[in-house]
Protein backbone atom coordinates (compact mmCIF):
# COMPACT_ATOMS: atom_id res chain seq x y z
CA UNK A 1 0.00 0.00 0.00
CA UNK A 2 1.59 3.44 -0.46
CA UNK A 3 2.49 5.42 1.76
CA UNK A 4 1.23 9.22 2.09
CA UNK A 5 3.08 11.71 4.31
CA UNK A 6 1.23 13.01 6.79
CA UNK A 7 1.83 16.66 6.26
CA UNK A 8 3.99 18.63 9.40
CA UNK A 9 1.89 21.23 11.00
CA UNK A 10 3.33 25.03 10.31
CA UNK A 11 2.83 28.09 9.16
CA UNK A 12 3.47 27.82 5.51
CA UNK A 13 1.87 24.91 5.00
CA UNK A 14 -1.57 23.56 6.16
CA UNK A 15 -3.43 20.18 6.00
CA UNK A 16 -5.95 21.97 3.28
CA UNK A 17 -2.91 22.41 1.17
CA UNK A 18 -2.50 18.68 1.01
CA UNK A 19 -5.78 17.59 -0.20
CA UNK A 20 -5.23 16.95 -3.96
CA UNK A 21 -6.98 19.40 -6.46
CA UNK A 22 -9.57 16.71 -7.34
CA UNK A 23 -10.73 17.20 -3.30
CA UNK A 24 -11.13 20.70 -3.75
CA UNK A 25 -12.50 20.69 -7.02
CA UNK A 26 -15.43 18.03 -5.05
CA UNK A 27 -15.49 20.94 -2.45
CA UNK A 28 -16.49 24.07 -4.41
CA UNK A 29 -18.76 21.79 -6.50
CA UNK A 30 -21.05 21.55 -3.81
CA UNK A 31 -21.24 25.66 -3.42
CA UNK A 32 -23.79 25.78 -6.59
CA UNK A 33 -24.74 29.69 -6.13
CA UNK A 34 -22.18 31.89 -8.22
CA UNK A 35 -22.09 34.41 -6.02
CA UNK A 36 -20.37 32.45 -3.61
CA UNK A 37 -17.99 30.85 -6.50
CA UNK A 38 -17.20 34.16 -7.02
CA UNK A 39 -16.20 34.71 -3.54
CA UNK A 40 -14.34 31.81 -2.70
CA UNK A 41 -12.11 32.74 -6.02
CA UNK A 42 -10.53 35.29 -4.25
CA UNK A 43 -9.43 32.94 -1.42
CA UNK A 44 -6.18 31.64 -3.28
CA UNK A 45 -4.73 30.86 -7.10
CA UNK A 46 -5.71 26.91 -5.84
CA UNK A 47 -9.20 28.22 -5.73
CA UNK A 48 -9.16 30.51 -8.44
CA UNK A 49 -7.82 27.49 -10.52
CA UNK A 50 -10.77 25.36 -9.50
CA UNK A 51 -13.41 27.28 -8.94
CA UNK A 52 -13.39 27.88 -12.45
CA UNK A 53 -13.68 23.97 -13.18
CA UNK A 54 -16.93 23.90 -11.57
CA UNK A 55 -19.76 21.84 -13.74
CA UNK A 56 -22.89 23.11 -12.00
CA UNK A 57 -23.98 26.41 -11.42
CA UNK A 58 -26.96 27.99 -9.84
CA UNK A 59 -28.18 31.60 -9.73
CA UNK A 60 -30.42 31.74 -6.89
CA UNK A 61 -31.48 35.21 -4.86
CA UNK A 62 -28.13 35.86 -3.44
CA UNK A 63 -27.33 36.78 -7.01
CA UNK A 64 -29.93 37.86 -8.30
CA UNK A 65 -31.70 41.21 -6.71
CA UNK A 66 -35.40 40.81 -6.06
CA UNK A 67 -36.99 42.96 -8.15
CA UNK A 68 -39.05 45.78 -6.34
CA UNK A 69 -42.93 44.70 -5.67
CA UNK A 70 -44.40 44.04 -8.98
CA UNK A 71 -46.66 46.40 -9.20
CA UNK A 72 -48.14 46.27 -12.71
CA UNK A 73 -45.32 47.68 -14.73
CA UNK A 74 -42.31 46.17 -15.99
CA UNK A 75 -39.92 47.66 -14.53
CA UNK A 76 -39.41 45.38 -11.71
CA UNK A 77 -39.17 42.54 -14.44
CA UNK A 78 -36.98 44.65 -16.74
CA UNK A 79 -34.46 45.18 -13.61
CA UNK A 80 -34.15 41.79 -12.86
CA UNK A 81 -33.97 40.99 -16.63
CA UNK A 82 -30.39 42.67 -16.52
CA UNK A 83 -28.69 41.29 -12.83
CA UNK A 84 -29.88 37.99 -14.88
CA UNK A 85 -27.65 38.78 -18.09
CA UNK A 86 -24.72 40.23 -16.12
CA UNK A 87 -24.80 36.31 -13.94
CA UNK A 88 -25.06 34.63 -17.60
CA UNK A 89 -21.99 36.92 -19.19
CA UNK A 90 -19.90 35.86 -16.36
CA UNK A 91 -20.73 32.22 -16.76
CA UNK A 92 -17.88 33.22 -19.87
CA UNK A 93 -15.13 32.66 -17.48
CA UNK A 94 -16.26 28.86 -16.36
CA UNK A 95 -15.60 26.88 -19.39
CA UNK A 96 -17.54 23.75 -17.66
CA UNK A 97 -20.90 24.22 -16.83
CA UNK A 98 -23.17 21.61 -17.61
CA UNK A 99 -26.04 22.23 -15.61
CA UNK A 100 -27.37 25.61 -15.07
CA UNK A 101 -30.72 26.38 -12.80
CA UNK A 102 -31.67 29.73 -12.55
CA UNK A 103 -34.32 30.57 -9.81
CA UNK A 104 -37.07 33.15 -10.13
CA UNK A 105 -37.87 36.17 -7.68
CA UNK A 106 -40.57 35.73 -5.22
CA UNK A 107 -44.16 36.43 -6.89
CA UNK A 108 -44.89 38.28 -3.15
CA UNK A 109 -48.18 36.31 -3.13
CA UNK A 110 -49.89 34.86 -0.30
CA UNK A 111 -48.31 31.54 0.68
CA UNK A 112 -51.68 29.92 0.70
CA UNK A 113 -52.54 30.59 -3.06
CA UNK A 114 -52.69 27.47 -4.47
CA UNK A 115 -50.96 27.97 -7.91
CA UNK A 116 -49.15 25.88 -10.63
CA UNK A 117 -47.67 27.00 -13.64
CA UNK A 118 -46.18 25.58 -16.83
CA UNK A 119 -44.39 26.83 -19.81
CA UNK A 120 -43.85 25.52 -23.53
CA UNK A 121 -41.44 26.94 -25.76
CA UNK A 122 -40.50 25.98 -29.31
CA UNK A 123 -37.94 28.46 -30.90
CA UNK A 124 -39.64 31.58 -28.85
CA UNK A 125 -41.98 31.61 -26.11
CA UNK A 126 -45.11 29.48 -26.99
CA UNK A 127 -47.51 28.61 -24.12
CA UNK A 128 -47.88 29.54 -20.94
CA UNK A 129 -50.54 27.52 -18.65
CA UNK A 130 -51.05 28.06 -15.04
CA UNK A 131 -53.87 26.41 -13.01
CA UNK A 132 -55.26 28.01 -9.57
CA UNK A 133 -58.06 26.40 -7.40
CA UNK A 134 -59.95 28.93 -4.97
CA UNK A 135 -59.50 26.36 -3.01
CA UNK A 136 -59.26 22.72 -2.19
CA UNK A 137 -61.27 20.28 0.23
CA UNK A 138 -59.82 17.05 1.47
CA UNK A 139 -63.17 15.05 -0.01
CA UNK A 140 -66.25 15.32 -1.35
CA UNK A 141 -67.96 15.12 2.40
CA UNK A 142 -66.05 18.17 3.53
CA UNK A 143 -66.73 20.42 0.42
CA UNK A 144 -70.37 20.11 0.65
CA UNK A 145 -69.70 20.41 3.96
CA UNK A 146 -68.68 23.65 4.46
CA UNK A 147 -70.96 24.09 0.75
CA UNK A 148 -68.82 26.99 -0.51
CA UNK A 149 -71.23 27.97 -3.12
CA UNK A 150 -70.08 31.47 -3.42
CA UNK A 151 -68.16 32.13 -6.90
CA UNK A 152 -64.87 32.96 -7.45
CA UNK A 153 -64.94 36.56 -7.30
CA UNK A 154 -63.21 38.63 -9.68
CA UNK A 155 -60.59 39.89 -7.48
CA UNK A 156 -59.46 36.37 -7.00
CA UNK A 157 -59.63 35.31 -10.65
CA UNK A 158 -57.36 38.10 -11.23
CA UNK A 159 -55.08 37.34 -8.49
CA UNK A 160 -54.52 34.90 -10.24
CA UNK A 161 -53.89 35.71 -13.63
CA UNK A 162 -51.42 38.64 -12.33
CA UNK A 163 -49.17 36.21 -10.78
CA UNK A 164 -49.46 33.94 -13.88
CA UNK A 165 -48.34 37.01 -16.30
CA UNK A 166 -45.40 37.70 -14.05
CA UNK A 167 -44.34 34.17 -13.27
CA UNK A 168 -44.58 33.87 -17.16
CA UNK A 169 -42.58 37.29 -17.73
CA UNK A 170 -39.83 35.70 -15.58
CA UNK A 171 -39.24 32.34 -17.13
CA UNK A 172 -39.54 34.19 -20.32
CA UNK A 173 -36.88 36.37 -19.96
CA UNK A 174 -34.72 33.90 -18.49
CA UNK A 175 -35.30 31.58 -21.43
CA UNK A 176 -34.44 34.50 -23.83
CA UNK A 177 -31.08 35.66 -21.93
CA UNK A 178 -29.98 32.32 -22.18
CA UNK A 179 -30.62 32.33 -25.92
CA UNK A 180 -28.77 35.05 -26.26
CA UNK A 181 -25.45 33.75 -24.00
CA UNK A 182 -25.72 30.00 -24.53
CA UNK A 183 -22.64 30.16 -26.67
CA UNK A 184 -20.96 31.22 -23.54
CA UNK A 185 -21.34 28.01 -21.84
CA UNK A 186 -20.76 25.53 -24.62
CA UNK A 187 -20.59 22.11 -22.39
CA UNK A 188 -24.03 23.07 -21.07
CA UNK A 189 -26.56 20.36 -21.02
CA UNK A 190 -28.76 20.99 -18.34
CA UNK A 191 -31.12 23.60 -17.66
CA UNK A 192 -33.91 24.04 -15.12
CA UNK A 193 -35.89 27.62 -14.36
CA UNK A 194 -37.89 27.40 -10.80
CA UNK A 195 -39.14 29.88 -8.76
CA UNK A 196 -38.72 30.06 -4.99
CA UNK A 197 -41.38 28.32 -4.24
CA UNK A 198 -41.54 25.80 -7.28
CA UNK A 199 -45.03 25.84 -8.09
CA UNK A 200 -43.60 24.89 -11.27
CA UNK A 201 -40.62 23.83 -13.20
CA UNK A 202 -39.15 24.81 -16.50
CA UNK A 203 -36.35 22.32 -17.93
CA UNK A 204 -34.51 21.95 -21.02
CA UNK A 205 -32.20 18.56 -21.72
CA UNK A 206 -29.27 18.14 -24.03
CA UNK A 207 -31.39 17.71 -27.05
CA UNK A 208 -33.23 21.14 -26.68
CA UNK A 209 -30.22 22.56 -26.10
CA UNK A 210 -28.10 21.79 -28.95
CA UNK A 211 -31.43 22.99 -31.29
CA UNK A 212 -31.07 26.68 -28.93
CA UNK A 213 -27.37 26.98 -30.05
CA UNK A 214 -28.39 26.55 -33.36
CA UNK A 215 -30.91 29.51 -33.88
CA UNK A 216 -30.11 32.75 -34.96
CA UNK A 217 -31.29 35.19 -32.01
CA UNK A 218 -31.66 38.67 -32.45
CA UNK A 219 -29.69 41.04 -30.26
CA UNK A 220 -30.86 41.43 -26.95
CA UNK A 221 -31.15 45.51 -26.48
CA UNK A 222 -34.22 45.00 -29.17
CA UNK A 223 -35.44 41.99 -26.87
CA UNK A 224 -35.60 43.98 -24.30
CA UNK A 225 -37.14 46.72 -26.18
CA UNK A 226 -39.86 45.02 -27.78
CA UNK A 227 -41.05 43.09 -24.74
CA UNK A 228 -43.55 45.37 -24.12
CA UNK A 229 -44.98 44.42 -27.42
CA UNK A 230 -44.57 41.09 -27.05
CA UNK A 231 -46.44 41.47 -23.77
CA UNK A 232 -49.08 43.26 -25.64
CA UNK A 233 -49.28 40.72 -28.47
CA UNK A 234 -50.08 37.90 -25.84
CA UNK A 235 -53.52 36.41 -25.82
CA UNK A 236 -54.98 35.29 -23.21
CA UNK A 237 -57.49 32.57 -22.56
CA UNK A 238 -58.94 32.15 -19.20
CA UNK A 239 -61.08 29.26 -18.48
CA UNK A 240 -62.86 29.99 -15.43
CA UNK A 241 -65.32 27.18 -13.85
CA UNK A 242 -67.52 28.63 -11.79
CA UNK A 243 -69.38 25.21 -11.17
CA UNK A 244 -65.87 24.39 -11.10
CA UNK A 245 -65.54 20.77 -9.30
CA UNK A 246 -62.31 19.10 -10.16
CA UNK A 247 -62.26 15.50 -7.95
CA UNK A 248 -58.97 14.10 -7.74
CA UNK A 249 -59.10 10.29 -8.09
CA UNK A 250 -56.40 9.33 -5.68
CA UNK A 251 -56.27 11.53 -3.22
CA UNK A 252 -60.05 12.17 -3.52
CA UNK A 253 -59.59 16.01 -2.72
CA UNK A 254 -61.67 18.50 -4.35
CA UNK A 255 -60.78 21.45 -6.29
CA UNK A 256 -62.96 24.22 -6.42
CA UNK A 257 -62.91 27.74 -8.27
CA UNK A 258 -60.21 26.75 -10.57
CA UNK A 259 -59.06 29.09 -12.99
CA UNK A 260 -56.85 27.52 -15.39
CA UNK A 261 -55.03 30.45 -17.67
CA UNK A 262 -53.59 29.66 -20.34
CA UNK A 263 -51.22 32.53 -22.77
CA UNK A 264 -50.22 32.72 -25.95
CA UNK A 265 -48.00 34.87 -27.95
CA UNK A 266 -49.57 36.29 -31.41
CA UNK A 267 -48.43 34.78 -34.47
CA UNK A 268 -48.88 37.46 -37.12
CA UNK A 269 -49.80 34.82 -39.50
CA UNK A 270 -52.14 33.31 -37.94
CA UNK A 271 -55.32 34.84 -37.37
CA UNK A 272 -56.28 35.34 -33.19
CA UNK A 273 -58.61 32.90 -33.56
CA UNK A 274 -56.77 30.02 -35.52
CA UNK A 275 -53.84 30.15 -33.06
CA UNK A 276 -56.35 29.71 -30.04
CA UNK A 277 -58.16 27.09 -31.55
CA UNK A 278 -55.58 25.31 -32.57
CA UNK A 279 -54.56 24.98 -28.53
CA UNK A 280 -57.98 23.84 -28.07
CA UNK A 281 -57.70 21.38 -31.23
CA UNK A 282 -54.65 19.75 -29.01
CA UNK A 283 -57.02 19.48 -25.74
CA UNK A 284 -56.27 16.41 -24.63
CA UNK A 285 -52.69 17.94 -24.25
CA UNK A 286 -54.85 20.85 -23.01
CA UNK A 287 -56.15 18.68 -20.66
CA UNK A 288 -52.88 16.57 -20.11
CA UNK A 289 -51.45 19.49 -18.82
CA UNK A 290 -54.68 19.95 -16.39
CA UNK A 291 -53.43 16.22 -15.21
CA UNK A 292 -50.09 17.34 -14.73
CA UNK A 293 -50.99 20.60 -13.05
CA UNK A 294 -53.54 19.61 -10.39
CA UNK A 295 -51.95 16.38 -8.92
CA UNK A 296 -49.24 15.14 -10.66
CA UNK A 297 -51.27 11.58 -9.73
CA UNK A 298 -50.99 10.38 -13.43
CA UNK A 299 -48.74 10.73 -16.46
CA UNK A 300 -50.77 9.03 -18.73
CA UNK A 301 -52.63 10.39 -21.38
CA UNK A 302 -55.82 9.49 -23.14
CA UNK A 303 -58.69 10.62 -25.51
CA UNK A 304 -60.56 12.95 -23.90
CA UNK A 305 -63.93 13.41 -25.00
CA UNK A 306 -66.10 16.82 -24.62
CA UNK A 307 -69.26 15.42 -23.14
CA UNK A 308 -71.23 18.33 -23.89
CA UNK A 309 -70.82 18.12 -27.25
CA UNK A 310 -67.68 19.25 -29.45
CA UNK A 311 -66.38 22.05 -28.99
CA UNK A 312 -67.75 24.31 -32.88
CA UNK A 313 -64.63 25.31 -34.78
CA UNK A 314 -64.97 29.28 -34.85
CA UNK A 315 -66.98 29.10 -31.35
CA UNK A 316 -65.68 31.56 -28.71
CA UNK A 317 -67.71 31.08 -25.85
CA UNK A 318 -69.48 28.53 -25.24
CA UNK A 319 -71.46 26.67 -22.42
CA UNK A 320 -71.15 24.56 -19.58
CA UNK A 321 -69.17 21.50 -21.43
CA UNK A 322 -68.65 18.45 -19.60
CA UNK A 323 -65.09 17.35 -19.75
CA UNK A 324 -64.66 14.24 -18.94
CA UNK A 325 -60.66 12.90 -18.48
CA UNK A 326 -60.88 9.21 -18.98
CA UNK A 327 -57.40 8.38 -17.52
CA UNK A 328 -57.82 10.14 -14.05
CA UNK A 329 -61.82 9.87 -14.54
CA UNK A 330 -61.58 13.77 -13.72
CA UNK A 331 -64.94 15.15 -14.22
CA UNK A 332 -64.85 19.55 -14.86
CA UNK A 333 -67.97 21.08 -15.37
CA UNK A 334 -66.86 24.22 -17.28
CA UNK A 335 -69.91 26.67 -16.67
CA UNK A 336 -67.69 29.11 -19.12
CA UNK A 337 -65.38 28.76 -21.46
CA UNK A 338 -64.51 32.10 -22.49
CA UNK A 339 -61.61 32.18 -25.64
CA UNK A 340 -60.45 36.28 -26.26
CA UNK A 341 -58.63 37.17 -29.10
CA UNK A 342 -56.90 40.76 -30.52
CA UNK A 343 -59.07 40.48 -33.18
CA UNK A 344 -62.19 43.25 -33.36
CA UNK A 345 -64.55 40.67 -34.18
CA UNK A 346 -63.92 38.92 -31.29
CA UNK A 347 -63.69 41.55 -28.49
CA UNK A 348 -66.84 42.44 -29.63
CA UNK A 349 -68.43 38.94 -29.12
CA UNK A 350 -66.79 38.66 -25.68
CA UNK A 351 -67.61 41.83 -24.17
CA UNK A 352 -69.69 40.80 -21.21
CA UNK A 353 -69.43 42.48 -18.11
CA UNK A 354 -66.97 40.66 -16.65
CA UNK A 355 -64.81 40.27 -20.00
CA UNK A 356 -64.96 44.02 -19.69
CA UNK A 357 -63.24 44.24 -15.92
CA UNK A 358 -60.77 41.41 -16.89
CA UNK A 359 -59.98 43.26 -19.89
CA UNK A 360 -59.29 46.87 -18.03
CA UNK A 361 -57.11 44.90 -15.73
CA UNK A 362 -54.96 43.19 -18.16
CA UNK A 363 -55.01 45.99 -20.00
CA UNK A 364 -53.62 48.01 -16.96
CA UNK A 365 -50.90 45.46 -15.87
CA UNK A 366 -49.40 45.51 -19.00
CA UNK A 367 -49.13 48.76 -19.32
CA UNK A 368 -51.10 49.79 -22.39
CA UNK A 369 -53.40 52.46 -20.86
CA UNK A 370 -57.04 51.72 -22.56
CA UNK A 371 -55.76 51.13 -25.84
CA UNK A 372 -56.81 47.64 -25.63
CA UNK A 373 -60.79 48.85 -24.62
CA UNK A 374 -60.99 51.03 -27.22
CA UNK A 375 -62.00 48.76 -29.96
CA UNK B 1 -9.75 -3.51 19.98
CA UNK B 2 -12.44 -5.74 19.70
CA UNK B 3 -16.06 -4.61 18.14
CA UNK B 4 -17.92 -7.44 17.15
CA UNK B 5 -18.53 -11.02 18.86
CA UNK B 6 -19.90 -12.03 15.33
CA UNK B 7 -18.46 -15.49 13.53
CA UNK B 8 -17.55 -13.50 10.79
CA UNK B 9 -14.55 -12.56 9.18
CA UNK B 10 -12.33 -10.14 10.65
CA UNK B 11 -9.62 -7.57 9.47
CA UNK B 12 -7.70 -5.78 12.14
CA UNK B 13 -6.61 -2.23 10.41
CA UNK B 14 -3.56 -0.69 12.68
CA UNK B 15 -3.14 3.31 12.91
CA UNK B 16 -0.03 5.31 12.51
CA UNK B 17 0.23 5.63 16.65
CA UNK B 18 0.42 1.64 16.05
CA UNK B 19 -3.68 1.03 18.33
CA UNK B 20 -5.03 -1.77 15.95
CA UNK B 21 -8.54 -2.34 15.27
CA UNK B 22 -10.47 -5.38 14.41
CA UNK B 23 -13.40 -4.74 12.22
CA UNK B 24 -16.06 -7.04 10.19
CA UNK B 25 -14.67 -7.51 6.74
CA UNK B 26 -17.79 -5.93 5.76
CA UNK B 27 -17.10 -3.01 7.78
CA UNK B 28 -13.66 -2.67 5.71
CA UNK B 29 -15.39 -3.45 2.41
CA UNK B 30 -16.51 0.15 2.90
CA UNK B 31 -12.96 1.21 1.36
CA UNK B 32 -12.92 0.44 -2.39
CA UNK B 33 -8.92 0.09 -1.69
CA UNK B 34 -9.57 -1.79 1.27
CA UNK B 35 -12.03 -3.82 -0.86
CA UNK B 36 -9.28 -4.02 -3.90
CA UNK B 37 -6.50 -5.34 -1.66
CA UNK B 38 -8.90 -7.81 -0.24
CA UNK B 39 -10.18 -8.88 -3.76
CA UNK B 40 -6.29 -9.06 -4.86
CA UNK B 41 -5.32 -11.30 -1.77
CA UNK B 42 -2.57 -9.27 -0.97
CA UNK B 43 -4.40 -7.99 2.34
CA UNK B 44 -2.89 -9.40 5.21
CA UNK B 45 -4.56 -10.02 8.41
CA UNK B 46 -3.00 -6.66 9.57
CA UNK B 47 -3.25 -3.93 7.49
CA UNK B 48 -1.10 -1.54 8.66
CA UNK B 49 -2.26 2.60 7.98
CA UNK B 50 0.27 4.20 8.54
CA UNK B 51 -0.72 7.97 7.68
CA UNK B 52 -3.61 7.56 9.62
CA UNK B 53 -4.01 8.09 13.00
CA UNK B 54 -6.02 6.32 15.72
CA UNK B 55 -8.22 9.32 16.16
CA UNK B 56 -9.26 9.67 12.67
CA UNK B 57 -9.52 5.88 12.03
CA UNK B 58 -12.14 5.52 15.13
CA UNK B 59 -13.78 8.31 13.68
CA UNK B 60 -13.75 6.00 9.89
CA UNK B 61 -14.29 3.23 11.19
CA UNK B 62 -17.40 4.64 13.09
CA UNK B 63 -18.91 6.05 10.16
CA UNK B 64 -18.09 2.56 7.65
CA UNK B 65 -19.71 0.62 10.45
CA UNK B 66 -23.03 2.67 10.55
CA UNK B 67 -23.19 3.03 6.85
CA UNK B 68 -22.43 -1.51 6.38
CA UNK B 69 -25.19 -2.17 8.45
CA UNK B 70 -27.87 0.21 6.57
CA UNK B 71 -29.32 -1.38 3.90
CA UNK B 72 -27.55 -0.09 0.31
CA UNK B 73 -30.42 1.95 -2.09
CA UNK B 74 -29.34 -1.03 -4.82
CA UNK B 75 -30.23 -3.50 -2.66
CA UNK B 76 -34.07 -2.87 -2.78
CA UNK B 77 -35.99 -0.05 -4.68
CA UNK B 78 -38.06 0.54 -1.38
CA UNK B 79 -36.07 0.56 1.50
CA UNK B 80 -37.82 1.90 4.36
CA UNK B 81 -37.77 5.70 4.30
CA UNK B 82 -36.86 5.76 8.81
CA UNK B 83 -33.47 3.94 7.82
CA UNK B 84 -32.89 6.27 4.90
CA UNK B 85 -33.25 9.35 7.49
CA UNK B 86 -32.00 7.68 9.90
CA UNK B 87 -28.13 7.45 7.93
CA UNK B 88 -29.08 11.16 7.31
CA UNK B 89 -29.46 12.02 10.88
CA UNK B 90 -26.51 9.98 11.58
CA UNK B 91 -24.22 11.70 8.91
CA UNK B 92 -25.35 15.05 10.38
CA UNK B 93 -24.34 14.16 13.86
CA UNK B 94 -20.67 12.28 12.33
CA UNK B 95 -19.75 15.77 10.72
CA UNK B 96 -20.26 17.84 13.73
CA UNK B 97 -16.19 17.93 14.41
CA UNK B 98 -13.64 20.86 14.25
CA UNK B 99 -12.38 22.13 10.76
CA UNK B 100 -8.74 19.92 11.34
CA UNK B 101 -10.34 16.44 11.97
CA UNK B 102 -12.86 16.85 9.35
CA UNK B 103 -9.73 17.81 7.24
CA UNK B 104 -7.63 14.36 8.23
CA UNK B 105 -10.79 12.33 8.06
CA UNK B 106 -11.14 13.63 4.25
CA UNK B 107 -7.54 13.35 3.68
CA UNK B 108 -7.65 9.41 5.21
CA UNK B 109 -11.10 8.75 3.50
CA UNK B 110 -9.59 9.76 -0.20
CA UNK B 111 -7.01 7.75 0.75
CA UNK B 112 -9.12 4.60 1.40
CA UNK B 113 -11.26 5.48 -1.20
CA UNK B 114 -14.44 5.84 1.08
CA UNK B 115 -17.01 7.75 -1.70
CA UNK B 116 -19.80 8.60 0.59
CA UNK B 117 -17.63 9.97 3.31
CA UNK B 118 -15.54 11.98 0.31
CA UNK B 119 -19.01 13.59 -0.22
CA UNK B 120 -20.28 14.29 3.42
CA UNK B 121 -16.68 15.85 4.49
CA UNK B 122 -16.68 17.73 1.04
CA UNK B 123 -20.24 18.97 1.88
CA UNK B 124 -19.44 19.52 5.22
CA UNK B 125 -16.41 22.15 4.41
CA UNK B 126 -18.58 23.59 1.78
CA UNK B 127 -21.68 24.49 4.09
CA UNK B 128 -18.83 25.65 6.80
CA UNK B 129 -17.32 28.52 3.49
CA UNK B 130 -20.65 29.29 2.39
CA UNK B 131 -21.93 32.77 2.64
CA UNK B 132 -17.95 33.93 3.65
CA UNK B 133 -15.75 36.41 2.96
CA UNK B 134 -12.39 35.24 1.25
CA UNK B 135 -10.48 36.25 4.23
CA UNK B 136 -12.66 34.66 6.72
CA UNK B 137 -12.23 31.04 4.24
CA UNK B 138 -8.35 31.19 4.72
CA UNK B 139 -8.96 31.42 8.10
CA UNK B 140 -11.06 29.03 8.54
CA UNK B 141 -9.07 26.56 6.22
CA UNK B 142 -5.71 27.85 7.31
CA UNK B 143 -4.94 28.56 3.69
CA UNK B 144 -1.36 28.89 3.08
CA UNK B 145 -0.20 32.19 2.33
CA UNK B 146 2.27 31.52 -0.53
CA UNK B 147 -0.88 30.43 -2.41
CA UNK B 148 -2.45 34.35 -2.22
CA UNK B 149 -3.46 35.83 -5.69
CA UNK B 150 -1.23 38.72 -6.19
CA UNK B 151 -2.67 42.19 -5.60
CA UNK B 152 -3.06 42.53 -9.36
CA UNK B 153 -4.76 39.32 -9.79
CA UNK B 154 -7.09 40.20 -7.36
CA UNK B 155 -7.69 43.09 -8.63
CA UNK B 156 -8.34 41.27 -11.74
CA UNK B 157 -10.68 39.02 -10.41
CA UNK B 158 -12.80 41.76 -8.00
CA UNK B 159 -13.47 43.91 -11.24
CA UNK B 160 -14.75 40.53 -13.25
CA UNK B 161 -16.73 39.93 -10.84
CA UNK B 162 -17.49 43.73 -9.70
CA UNK B 163 -21.30 43.03 -10.86
CA UNK B 164 -21.93 40.45 -8.04
CA UNK B 165 -20.06 42.66 -5.23
CA UNK B 166 -22.50 45.78 -5.96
Amino acid sequence: MNTMDKPKESEDSSLFDCLPDEILLKIVGKLFDLKTLCLCELVSKRFYRNVLQVEAISFTNSILEDPPVYEGNITAPVAWLRSLRSACLSLKKFGRVKSLSIRLPPFNVDNDLLFKWKIKFGNKFNLFICLSPSSIYPNKESYVNENGQEQQNMEESWKSYNIALICMMYVWMSHRVLRNYIRNIPLLEEVSITDSEKRGRFSLGAGKIAEMRNCPTPPFGKFVKRFMVHVNNLHWMHLKCNYHLLELPISGYVMKGVSLILLKLNDKRDIAVNCLMNSLDKRWMLLDYINDLSIMETNKRGTISFGGGKIPEKLTWCNAPLLDLPVSRYRMKVATLVVCGMDDSFMSINLNDDMVKLWWRFSRTIGAGGSLLST
Amino acid sequence: MSTSSSSSKKIVLKSADNETFEIDEIVALESQAIKNMIEDECADNVIPLGNIDSKTLSKIIEYCKKHAESPKKDDNADIDEKAVEDLKSFDAEFAKVDMPLIQDILMAANFLNIDNLIGLMCRTIADRIKGKTPEEIRKILNINKNDLLSPEQEAKAREENSWAFD
